[in-house]
């Protein structure tokens, strides 16, 4: 846990790829949000947790409104996490109705970000 | 060694806290899992404290280590508002995962300020570095 945080937008094709690298919690959740209200547009979008070392319920609070929105739009959301991890355990707890995806591979996050959008 | 003690007033200095009783659980033997679960659960209590409770100077967090386990405790001088006065769901998810975290959790509000109490037992014999 003494990664400084920082966040990386990058463009998979037509799907964005928003990497959470160290610790983010409720003092860094503001420029989180900033970003994710902020994206251009695209097919779909992945949160990677893969590098994140630390994350609490303002992440995750402000992961499933994003959810929410971009399924307004079309705009599938999937989750990339590893898998068993303490991350993987708090976000099915915290599923909404809809539940956003949760994979342990980039790769099958890039896929159901492309294919869910195809979906609706 | 068998007990920290910290004190927080602002969002930006949950990280060091975290990380103080992160290498803290570890030099007592708390391994992994269970010890991130109460590291996140002890920063969620901090964080409600800081946020919702309207302290007038600042949180404590008391870790303590006995034979028996670990307790760590963590208090504010405020009223935290029940999930229903919040106009979000924000705090309730930080209360809920506390829960997750750490079932036996105990949340007690009273004069002055609210008490999370977050313990556990050390229930096999602790090794000459500490851990069980």
């Amino acid at each position: 846990m003494d990664r400084p945080e920082s966040i990386t937008i990058d463009e998979h094709g037509n799907v964005i790829v928003i990497r959470l690298i160290g610790d983010h919690d409720v003092s860094t959740v503001p420029e989180l949000r900033t970003k994710l209200e902020t994206l251009p547009p695209s097919t779909g979008v992945v949160v990677s947790l893969a590098e994140t070392t630390f994350f609490d319920s303002s992440v995750i609070h402000t992961l499933i409104g994003t959810g929410e929105k971009l399924r307004e739009r079309k705009q599938p959301l999937v989750i990339h996490v590893p898998v068993p991890s303490l991350g993987e355990r708090i976000l099915r707890a915290f599923q909404p109705e809809a539940p956003i995806p949760l994979t342990p591979s980039l790769d099958e996050a890039l896929a159901l970000a492309r294919s869910a959008s195809h979906m609706d | 060694v068998g007990r920290l003690d910290l004190r927080v007033g602002q969002v930006e200095e949950l990280a060091s806290v975290r990380h103080a009783l992160d290498e803290w659980l570890n030099g007592q033997g708390m391994s992994e899992p269970p010890r991130a679960a109460f590291v996140l659960a002890t920063h969620e209590a901090l964080a409600n404290a800081i946020q919702h409770s309207g302290f007038s100077d600042s949180v404590t967090v008391r870790a303590r280590a006995a034979n028996e386990g670990i307790e760590i405790v963590i208090r504010d001088d405020g009223s935290w508002k029940t999930p229903d006065e919040v106009p979000n769901d924000e705090r309730g998810r930080g209360l809920k995962l506390i829960r997750l975290l750490v079932p036996d959790a105990e949340v007690s509000t009273g004069v002055p300020g609210t008490t999370v109490r977050l313990s556990h037992p050390f229930t096999g014999e602790r090794t000459a570095d500490g851990s069980t």
